[in-house]
């Protein structure tokens, strides 16, 4: 397979960053030290090259109707051209094919914004869905089309108030579509103020450079960080990552999205299996935990018991930088407050938590 | 990108350096070359002092954002003192391998097998050949 290059790729190697390959993208894992990245972007502002995102259109009349029952979070209570919503994509047996963002452009007219590794599964998925729904407009992968740049720290409104001035006071999870084919969301998957260019890709460099030029003359640090910041910050702020936290064998109860799963409300694919589950709490589910040092689970470590039992398994683990000692998440089987991941250099010690590790959000204290 | 190569030290081929102390005492850490390969250091496994390893037995091991490596006793040894301040500030090994991010002071058991090791010269010659 042919590996893809986005509108940043010559920017990236002019930067000195290092390249991997990534979903079928090259893609800048980091440009300098991964843990500088992690901390500027929690303390200053980060850039983040995020094209290899993929981009699906689902168009017509009665878009609306069949988005709100192929998804599972609210799709006909957000506001048209303005308000969009996080979602698992889910089978009718509950599982996940992928997770994304939806944006609402008109009531006819829908965004996805879902994985790379994801979009020809997304796109089977959903012409599938179609027929079954007898949805007849139509659903196009626009994936080569957009660049999608994500700006992301708490100083990211200070840039955007200089650079792009329209865009700077867009309320958390709304966005704006403009004449240029541009549309700006206030999103992100940092766990930080911030905001994501959803550009057509001619446009990209001039974005990038605008972002770090205004940074720069703000006296504002701002730089690019890579996909290593952008995982072990999405960790630490307890976003599931595709492949890790979501796959296609755990329900989006199991893998903890059962908040995105209106199923008191609506009617959707997978809703009655979906609704079943938040009742009697299915025994596989997922967890967070962390340890008393640095040293951090490994996605693979087998998670024990203090038997040695296996009760799971390790599906992401890092260093977090911010909270300073080493994090993951895991399927378990079994319950257990405290855990062991096991590993070639000896058990590592693990106490079970609630997501997210990090916040920068206020939020509402769970009773 | 021409990796800093300590002049006075002995290296193995993973990456592991000695430098003489006095007489049969040594320090012994991991290459410049070894801490960029790893990326950011986040964790340091230190061996436990007091105990005997024989040459290419693990001694402990190095956690990067990248990957987790093991560290291989160059040669019979002891191990005398570690490097405690590396528990709370792993990065050490990243901003000065050969200096400050030491990681234990040990006792060679069998200095004969000193002759083994690369110097630096041979050590460099080694980094070219594996690019």
């Amino acid at each position: 397979m042919e590996t893809k290059r986005t509108p940043l790729t010559d920017w990236h190697k002019a930067a000195g960053a290092k390249l991997v390959p990534f979903a079928g993208w090259v893609m800048p894992l980091s440009y300098t030290s991964q843990v500088a990245e992690h901390v500027r972007t929690r303390t200053s502002a980060s850039l983040f090259d995020v094209s290899h995102m993929g981009q699906i259109c689902i168009q017509g009349p009665q878009a609306d109707v069949f988005c709100d029952w192929l998804l599972p979070n609210t799709v006909s209570g957000l506001e048209i051209g303005s308000q969009a919503s996080y979602h698992p994509l889910c089978r009718e047996d509950g599982t996940i094919v992928d997770d994304l963002l939806i944006y609402p452009i008109s009531t006819d007219h829908y965004l996805l914004c879902v994985n790379a590794v994801n979009v020809d599964k997304d796109m089977q998925h959903i012409l599938d869905q179609a027929k079954i729904f007898r949805f007849e407009g139509s659903i196009e992968n626009k994936s080569d089309q957009f660049a999608q740049i994500a700006l992301q720290g708490p100083k990211s409104q200070a840039i955007l108030a200089q650079a792009y001035p329209e865009w700077a006071e867009l309320r958390r999870f709304r966005f704006s579509c403009a004449d240029s084919g541009w549309l700006v969301s206030r999103t992100g998957y940092t766990g930080e103020d911030g905001y994501e260019f959803y550009i057509p890709n001619q446009d990209a460099v001039s974005v990038w450079e605008t972002l770090l030029e205004t940074a720069e003359s703000l006296g504002v640090e701002c730089a690019p960080a890579g996909l290593g910041a952008r995982d072990t910050l999405r960790l630490e702020a307890g976003y599931p990552l595709y492949g890790h936290e979501l796959d296609d064998e755990h329900t989006a109860i199991q893998s903890g999205l059962g908040l995105f799963c209106k199923t008191e409300h609506k009617t959707f694919l997978g809703s009655d299996v979906l609704a079943a589950q938040k009742q009697t709490s299915p025994q596989t589910r997922l967890v967070a935990f962390k340890s008393e040092s640095k040293r951090a689970p490994r996605q693979g470590q087998m998670l024990t018991d203090e038997h040695g039992h296996e009760v799971g398994q390790v599906v992401s683990g890092a260093f977090g930088p911010t909270v300073g000692v080493g994090i993951g998440t895991g399927f378990l089987s079994i319950q257990r407050e405290q855990v062991w991941a096991v590993s070639p250099q000896g058990r590592l010690s693990l106490t079970v938590c609630e997501l997210p590790f990090y916040t920068a959000f206020k939020r509402k204290k769970k009773e | 990108m021409g990796k800093h190569v300590h002049e006075s030290c002995l290296y193995t081929k993973s990456h592991e350096w000695l430098l003489q102390h006095e007489s049969d005492t040594y320090v012994m850490g991991i290459s410049d070359h070894a801490q960029d390969s790893l990326g950011d250091i986040t964790y340091l496994g230190l061996p436990e002092v007091g105990k005997a390893f024989k040459a290419g037995q693990v001694i402990g091991f190095v956690e990067s954002v990248k990957a987790v490596s093991d560290i291989y006793a160059p040669v019979d040894l002891e191990v005398l003192e570690v490097n405690s301040t590396l528990e709370q500030a792993p990065e050490t090994c990243n901003h000065d391998p050969f200096g400050k991010g030491w990681i234990a002071k040990i006792k060679v058991t069998q200095s004969e097998q000193l002759s083994e090791l690369f110097d630096a010269k041979g050590y460099e010659a080694y980094l070219s050949e594996e690019q």
